[in-house]
């Protein structure tokens, strides 16, 4: 048998709340923290933000201004991938919040199934474009978050059980 | 009638000035104090882990996870090399032990492998981790 190359042993901590600890030790399945990254975040909607129909000028959550008109929103129609092509549209006004969420692939579970391939179109120009991202429905199968960073092996995991 | 025990080898480093040829010709007191005046004694104590860390396997990584009345909100990931210590510790092991078989499995190109072993057994059973067999 080829010999590893020796390294000096090392143990590292892991701290986790209890509700972490619960689920690594029981329920099955690996949660994964999906990164809802993909096309320009809105900053009118991400984090709660509200919805306006005239063409003003408000400060936003983040500290700017930024004009409201809803025309000028950054937002997507996503599209899951049919061999390359368009196929059943997910998101009508997907826009990236940011932020990362538990996702959650259950023992028996495709990974594939619940994190598709999926193309983006942004809404805001006349042209079709096509960028490619990875999908997920959300917990309830009924949203749309989309990321950048398409291989899953990329991701973080947040606990496995 | 005696209590049955499994036999059980364990490997004393030797670090005395004879050779081979003159220990065998020593008698067992002469070899008793030799071994008092040139082993580090220390080579012939006994370690195996503390038990109630559970070792699993998790997302590729080994993990020690605390049972009974450890702390129940920190896992320990380990290395390679701490993974291969901790095996072997399973059952109960002297130092020389650990090194044997760690040479056996591992390349040591930096010439470290003893000294990180020592150094991880000691400050291991400081921390509880490991516990040393009386």
């Amino acid at each position: 048998m080829e010999k590893m190359v020796w390294e000096k042993p090392e143990m590292n901590d892991i701290a986790f709340g209890a509700n972490e600890y619960v689920a690594a030790c029981g329920d099955g399945g690996t949660t994964y923290w999906f990164t809802c990254n993909a096309g320009q975040i809105d900053h009118h909607t991400a984090r709660g933000g509200e919805w306006y129909d005239s063409s003003t000028w408000k400060e936003c959550w983040c500290g700017e201004t930024h004009l409201t008109e809803y025309d000028d929103k950054h937002s997507y129609r996503v599209y899951k991938d049919d061999n390359g092509n368009f196929g059943t549209q997910v998101g009508f006004n997907y826009s990236p919040c940011g932020e990362s969420h538990e996702a959650t692939v259950k023992t028996g579970e495709s990974i594939e199934d619940v994190f598709f391939k999926g193309w983006m179109d942004d809404k805001r120009t006349d042209e079709v474009e096509k960028i490619e991202v990875t999908v997920w429905r959300g917990p309830g199968g009924d949203n749309c978050h989309c990321t950048s960073i398409l291989d899953y092996k990329n991701w973080s995991i947040a606990y496995s059980g | 009638m005696k209590e049955y025990v499994s036999p059980a080898v364990h490997i004393i480093e030797h670090i005395g000035t004879l050779d081979n040829e003159q220990i065998a010709a020593l008698s067992d007191s002469e070899l008793e104090a030799y071994l008092l005046e040139y082993s580090d004694l220390a080579h012939s104590r006994l370690f195996r882990v503390n038990d109630r860390y559970i070792l699993r396997e998790i997302a590729g990584e080994h993990v020690l996870v605390p049972t009974g009345d450890l702390p129940g909100n920190v896992m320990i990931t380990m290395n390679r090399t701490c993974t291969f210590l901790w095996e072997q510790l399973q059952e109960p092991k002297t130092i020389g032990d650990l090194i044997f078989a760690a040479k056996q499995r591992f390349d040591d190109p930096s010439g470290e492998l003893e000294n990180h072993i020592r150094e991880f057994i000691e400050y291991r059973v400081k921390t509880g981790h490991i516990w040393e067999v009386k």
